[in-house]
């Protein structure tokens, strides 16, 4: 083949453009060569791809050529076998001397045992909060409910819950695998919650101080820093990263970062409504485990805690203050009722205002007992400290069924009235005799 | 930047309840995803200038999905985002100033018109790319990661090596063409 253009001069050309040194009249030359020759436009269609190609893999590169690589990546052996010999080196030594301890806990419920004696094996905190200390000075927060595992020296496995990590800067390559994958920390601090949606799980996971690389859609790892909040999304074997869920941010400003200190936890002693079902005739249900039902309105589980799939709170839809009818299964006689509102975690943008509240002996004729208006949850406290309860008291009646119906609800104060992202919502209701 | 921008842009699509059938701007979103490095590399075709191509793949993610409405399922997704994107590119180009024009409108027109059917592989490219990388010598990939990094420099990359700007981009120039002939290798060698 005989090229109408000068294949030498054309690549020196394309230097210069891709490495952003060329002249003005190297700029008219290389114009003037691919608007001639279509053979040339080929030629750089070609090196262009490559540049581009380049361009996109660089995030990924960036983290392989400073740092022991994950396994499933080819470059470095030497590192990886290095990497092999302390995992396995680990695995003997464990029996000897632990990898990690149990340093602390905070109103710690574990399955089946009082306090783990010793971290091997998959392990459940049913609620309250732990601190894992590895040898090398990793620690890792744990927030109940949270299933996990001491994998090895350098990591741990996360199946379902929250942990924040923090690895103190002499320390490389510490991992937190979960179901989406393998989460690399590169020195730093760094939070993750591990929950599920309809297709599949979703991790929620924030960046507090440095660095880590998460597993990524169209290269094979992605690198996020300071600030940065994203979520692994899986579904149909697929990864993908999104930085919104409904109409979110995403945001684990509530994660513990510390073991906080223990409070008394509110008094729930006669709670009528405690674990009872709750029905509403429409919830906030987006995709990614962006879903409030009403169950969660009688969990124990307060404080707009919670995961993907798996929140404490029940919200209203989209501008509705809506309403939900707790069953206490058989009637009771109810003279108080304590309600935790709800701000929507972070966002600070739904919640209950004025409430209306009724009970039913059959579940088809309401009286109204009670009108209400709860505050607002300005701020969100820091991890343990709890959301207020407030109590509403009335004269006792025999019901079985209590409907709550939101009259207003509270909105973000600084959003534009056009923004939908609004309505009622609750995260807790307890119900007594007095 | 470039994939968190993706995202970004993504973040606002997840509305419909997943039990509900797909509707069109869902398989929209599925469609904008998979192209993401086939549309990068299309419109840096046309505007190689790294950073204002990221600006215009953004703003194209943003019409496309907009335009989720308007788009044939019938038909081929890339040409339908190509032609949303060219409008994109000369949108970018009358805002941004003249120096940072490296094509002329006539040039640009003509390589927009010109069918680039190698786009649709893109991402095998990127794949092959990656094991392309893997084989070149330690010296050699180092190199060219430097070069890809955030704000690197070819200027201070020489200085480091002791090399004037215009050997070591010669270098990189040579891996590249590398890595050209390893790709194309590969790319011709399993067809996926």
């Amino acid at each position: 083949m005989n090229p109408d253009y000068d294949p030498q001069r054309l690549d020196a050309l394309l230097q210069g453009l891709f490495d952003e040194a060329l002249r003005d009249a190297e700029v008219r030359e290389l114009n003037a060569t691919l608007l001639k020759s279509q053979s040339a436009r080929s030629h750089y269609r070609k090196m262009l791809r490559i540049h581009a190609a380049l361009i996109r893999q660089r995030r990924v590169e960036t983290v392989v050529a400073t740092q022991p690589p994950a396994p499933v990546r080819r470059y470095w052996p030497a590192a990886l076998g290095l990497a092999a010999a302390i995992a396995l080196l680990a695995v003997f030594s464990l029996s000897k001397n632990p990898v990690a301890e149990l340093t602390g806990s905070t109103a710690a419920i574990w399955s089946g045992i009082d306090t783990p004696s010793s971290l091997t094996g998959p392990l459940d905190l049913i609620s309250g909060y732990a601190e894992i200390t590895y040898q090398s000075g990793v620690r890792v927060i744990l927030e109940g409910r949270c299933r996990f595992e001491v994998t090895s020296a350098t990591s741990m496995q996360v199946a379902h819950g929250r942990a924040s990590v923090k690895v103190p800067k002499p320390v490389n390559g510490f991992h937190l695998d979960t179901p989406a994958g393998r989460i690399t920390d590169l020195g730093t601090e760094f939070g993750v919650a591990v929950g599920s949606g309809v297709e599949g799980p979703v991790i929620l996971t924030e960046v507090f101080d440095g660095e880590i690389e998460i597993p990524a859609e169209d290269t094979p790892r992605k690198r996020l820093s300071t600030g940065d909040s994203l979520a692994i999304v899986r579904d149909r074997g697929n990864t993908r990263l999104i930085s919104t869920l409904g109409d979110y941010r995403i945001d684990l400003a509530d994660s513990a970062r510390r073991l906080p200190p223990s409070s008394s936890s509110s008094l729930e002693v006669g709670n009528l409504a405690l674990g009872k079902p709750v029905t509403s005739p429409a919830f906030y249900a987006k995709m990614h485990g962006n879903v409030f039902p009403p169950h969660t309105l009688t969990d124990g589980r307060l404080n707009d805690s919670g995961l993907p799939g798996d929140w404490s709170f029940w919200l209203a839809p989209n501008g509705e203050a809506g309403e939900f009818t707790v069953d206490l299964l058989n009637a009771e006689t109810i003279g108080r009722i304590d309600l935790q509102n709800t701000r929507n975690r972070t966002y600070g943008d739904r919640g209950f205002r004025e409430i209306q509240i009724l009970t039913s002996i059959d579940g088809i004729d309401f009286q109204e007992v009670m009108r209400a208006e709860l505050q607002r949850i300005p701020d969100l406290p820091p991890p343990g400290v709890e959301f207020p309860f407030e109590s509403f008291t009335f004269p006792a009646v025999n019901a079985r069924y209590v409907k709550l119906v939101g009259i207003s609800y509270y909105r973000h104060p600084d959003r534009l009235p056009r923004d939908p992202n609004h309505g009622g919502g609750l995260n807790e209701i307890r119900i007594f005799a007095k | 930047m470039f994939l968190r921008k993706i995202v970004q842009v993504f973040g606002n699509t997840h509305e419909t309840m997943p039990s509900q059938p797909r509707d069109p701007q869902e398989n929209l979103v599925a469609l904008i995803t998979r192209h993401q490095a086939a549309l990068h590399a299309y419109v840096l075709s046309l505007l190689p200038n790294p950073a204002l191509a990221d600006d215009v793949l953004q703003e194209t993610n943003l019409v496309l999905w907009r335009k989720a409405a308007d788009y044939d399922q019938s038909k081929p997704f890339m040409p339908w985002a190509c032609r949303i994107a060219w409008f994109q590119v000369k949108a970018a180009r009358r805002d941004a100033s003249r120096d940072k024009h490296v094509f002329d409108s006539d040039l640009i027109d003509l390589l927009a018109s010109e069918d680039d059917s190698d786009l649709e592989g893109t991402i095998s490219l990127d794949r092959a790319l990656g094991d392309c990388l893997d084989q070149l010598p330690q010296e050699k990939r180092e190199l060219i990661l430097h070069r890809y990094q955030p704000n690197s420099s070819v200027h201070e990359m020489a200085t480091t090596r002791n090399l004037s700007p215009g050997a070591l981009s010669g270098q990189l120039h040579r891996i590249r063409l590398m890595l050209e002939a390893c790709v194309e290798g590969k790319l011709n060698q399993s067809p996926s």
